[in-house]
């Protein structure tokens, strides 16, 4: 494989085909060759790839703060009477707004926190958040589903809006699949098969929320369109 | 809240519109370099085209392949409406701030 060829690959891996080849074009335009070319390269693939890292910093980071605000403020209250009837629902609401952290956490940092669908993911993300931590409140799962129930149908009336219910939410369920995916298959090979939380458990955690994250995000960026 | 254009997406925005219907990654850096001394990096260049793209400020069309870049076409950018708009009123707010300053003089 020529040089040419391999680094477009490289650059199409961070960017898209056309960037690729126009990165490549101009670059080949300007009589680099050797050194000064693959200098050229890896400085636009690092420019391409910081934002990538940052993308998945902050997912990673939205999803740090529903598990630590769900460890200190519900957890600490499944000790109260009411025990079953909630946990089950707090539980659900906290993974959920796992997913949708995600979710929020990758628009905001790829179409920035003024974008009309990063706002969107957020307010949803919130809302399913604050389920979570309030539902050990007595009723407060029905009132909840309720809420959530007449928000959609709200929200379903209109084409504008069911497309941007679409891109909030299928990243966010493409991320829970692959996640529960990964999770079964740990489950059903016992791969890693360390029995305690080793290298192997983590670099097998981090493949999982990688690749997941990674799916999830060339999901979003299908579905997003330019004018949305 | 409006959304404001940074220092380097103006530079840019400003060397398509002087280069027309010329206007592609080699030759934006060239004026840029001409008119402001500012070497800008590849990576930075094609980072930024690529925010001005998606935020529909730029639309990019190809042009023919040329056997210099090795048989790959250049990728000519021109300003949309919204992308002047913005442009505008981003200078508008600077002349405003320089007003009665002279520091031009």
């Amino acid at each position: 494989m020529s040089k040419t060829a391999l680094s477009e690959r490289l650059l199409a891996l961070l960017s898209t085909r056309k960037r690729a080849s126009e990165v490549v074009g101009d670059l080949l335009e300007q009589g680099l060759t050797g050194v000064a070319f693959w200098v050229a390269i890896l400085r636009v693939a690092l420019r391409l790839s910081l934002r990538w890292t940052s993308a998945f910093v902050a997912a990673v980071a939205c999803s740090v703060c529903v598990i630590a605000l769900y460890c200190l403020y519900v957890v600490p209250k499944w000790k109260l009477p009411h025990h079953e009837s909630w946990v089950v629902w707090s539980v659900c609401f906290a993974g959920v707004s796992l997913c949708l952290a995600t979710a929020t956490g990758l628009t905001a940092s790829w179409y920035g926190i003024h974008d009309r669908l990063t706002r969107f993911t957020a307010l949803i993300w919130l809302t399913v958040t604050a389920s979570a931590c309030l539902a050990w409140l007595p009723h407060a799962p029905f009132f909840v589903a309720s809420a959530l129930v007449a928000e959609a149908i709200l929200l379903s009336r209109q084409a504008a809006a069911r497309r941007l219910l679409l891109c909030a939410l299928a990243p966010a369920a493409a991320f829970a699949t692959s996640a529960g995916l990964f999770y079964l298959f740990s489950r059903l090979t016992a791969i890693p098969s360390t029995g305690r939380a080793g290298i192997a458990d983590l670099a097998f955690a981090a493949l999982a929320c990688f690749s997941s994250l990674l799916l999830e995000f060339s999901i979003m960026r299908s579905l997003r369109f330019d004018h949305l | 809240m409006k959304q404001g254009l940074g220092e380097l997406e103006q530079t840019i925005l400003l060397a398509i519109l002087r280069l027309g219907t010329e206007a592609y990654g080699v030759s934006v850096r060239q004026m840029i370099a001409e008119c402001t001394g500012r070497e800008i990096t590849p990576g930075a260049l094609y980072t930024t085209l690529d925010r001005l793209e998606r935020k529909s400020l730029v639309q990019a069309r190809d042009g023919d392949p040329t056997p210099e870049r090795g048989g790959r076409a250049k990728r000519f950018y021109t300003l949309t409406r919204q992308g002047k708009t913005q442009l505008v009123d981003a200078q508008s707010s600077f002349r405003r701030l320089m007003e009665g300053l002279e520091l031009l003089a």
